[in-house]
């Protein structure tokens, strides 16, 4: 048998090896990891509030379902509630530090440092499901725009899982069949040699 | 007939007989399961608590658990029963009989024992690692390499050894047995040293146990010894340098395999 044959071969199953690695890693379901509810939570117009605060992982999320009487822009920042407040105070010193902020200031944070926005969503209801790809911390912001209050409920939860089940799902769903394309030559020659070994023998 | 030819014969023919279906698949399977599967970020601390490096690092280490111990097991039986099965039934005199140095015969011994063992694992742990933490491993690439090869060091050690227990012996079965011996003998001789450096209050031991197992040298570097930087806070260069004394000594007892091998075996 030709050697790239069998190079390709073990190549594609090495590949499929992988690739059913994957697809079991994918499989992992979920665990939650403690859970947090709120409901009845009045938005004030123009105004933000933080939520959750933790430390969140590649194996480590966070999870939360949203219902409000209005459409509010979700964020998940990279940064802890603190150094958003503190960066706040620093640049505008005149007001005093409160837990309700002016909207603009947030955007004010959002347009400075545009790489701690780790998700950002403008809805009414609806689930969230956000996985670091490193060790962060993490906030979960509630931003109010409109000129209305907003009531919103959210049930939350930190979920703990094995590695991060679309990204792998959809790198098993390539492996696989590449695999089997590299491996077709080898498994054909396999057969054909087993056939013509089995029809010698007949003879 | 060219150097290349004979030479990629012997390869040939070693990577057939190292890696018989399904061998390499299930190894394959193990690591990619098994870098998901045992990784770790540590405790959930603030990222400001733990730098970023040693994050990478606690994260590299955690996966050098049972996929390190697969992938010693695999180099083991290549080393083993590659070339003792070879020397014990004289197939290594076949190899002779091809115009190729003695020295070459073994460079495609071990490269195939060795090294596609080391490639292959070394990309799929690296690969699945990134697929897990893509913005801890990217920046800090060189953190993950390194882990690696202080990490390795050791089962290299033992490796050389094994190589030379297998050229002296002729065969490999007695060479496996001690192999293993000696890996699990680390772990305790590891923990002993610990207590000896707590008791003595010296970093002496720890120094000396550094210089075949580098890992030590660089668990105190990121201060996750089990008695912190208190003992013995080694600078980076000092980590480079007791790897690469241990490098050395992995180096040298190759070389003491292929003079050996070249020189002293009579075949």
């Amino acid at each position: 048998m030709k050697r790239w044959k069998i190079f390709l071969g073990r190549g594609g199953t090495v590949l499929i090896a992988i690739g059913l690695a994957l697809l079991l890693v994918s499989l992992i379901p979920s665990a939650q990891v403690g859970s947090f509810t709120v409901s009845g939570w009045i938005i004030f117009p123009k105004r933000f509030e933080t939520s959750f605060e933790g430390v969140l992982t590649p194996q480590q999320g966070l999870q939360v379902t949203i219902t409000a009487n209005d459409t509010l822009t979700v964020y998940i920042l990279e940064v802890r509630a603190y150094t958003l407040y503190e960066w706040i105070n620093e640049h505008h010193p005149e007001k005093e530090m409160t837990f309700d902020f002016n909207v603009t200031n947030l955007e004010e944070f959002l347009e400075t440092n545009p790489d701690k926005i780790g998700w950002q969503k403008e809805m009414r209801e609806g689930k969230i499901e956000y996985v670091p790809t490193k060790v962060t911390n993490a906030t979960l912001v509630f931003s109010n725009p409109s000129s209305n209050y907003i009531r919103v409920d959210y049930e939350g939860s930190m979920i703990s899982l094995v590695a991060p089940g679309t990204k792998v799902r959809n790198l098993a769903q390539w492996t696989i069949p590449i695999g089997f394309v590299l491996t077709l030559p080898w498994l054909t020659q396999l057969w054909k040699e087993k056939t013509t070994h089995r029809s010698a023998q007949n003879r | 007939m060219g150097k290349g030819k004979p030479f990629l014969e012997v390869f040939a023919s070693a990577l057939h007989e190292d890696y018989r279906f399904p061998i390499l698949e299930i190894f394959a399977f193990l690591y990619a399961l098994g870098t998901f599967v045992f990784a770790s970020f540590g405790p959930a601390m603030s990222p400001q608590a733990v730098s970023s490096e040693a994050i990478a690092y606690t994260l590299t280490t955690s996966l050098l658990g049972l996929p390190l111990f697969i992938f010693i097991i695999l180099i083991f039986k290549n080393v083993a029963y590659g070339l003792g099965n070879d020397l014990e039934k004289g197939i290594i005199q076949t190899y002779f009989s091809y115009p190729l140095k003695r020295r070459g015969i073994l460079t495609a011994k071990l490269l195939s024992a060795l090294g596609i063992a080391l490639i292959i694992f070394l990309a799929i742990q690296i690969s699945a690692l990134y697929v897990l933490a893509p913005d801890i491993v990217s920046p800090y690439l060189g953190t993950v390499l390194l882990t690696y090869a202080a990490s390795l060091s050791f089962p290299f050690l033992i490796a050389g050894i094994m190589l030379l227990v297998t050229l002296a012996l002729r065969r490999g079965g007695l060479a496996l047995v001690i192999g293993i011996v000696l890996y699990f003998a680390m772990g305790i001789i590891s923990s002993i040293v610990m207590f000896i450096s707590y008791a003595t209050d010296s970093p002496l031991a720890l120094k000396i146990i550094s210089v075949i197992s580098p890992n030590t040298v660089l668990a105190q570097y990121y201060s996750y010894g089990p008695f912190g930087s208190e003992l013995w806070t080694p600078t980076f260069s000092e980590v480079l340098l007791y790897i690469g004394a241990s490098y050395v000594i992995v180096a040298f007892l190759f070389f003491l395999g292929y003079l050996y091998f070249s020189r002293r075996l009579g075949l």
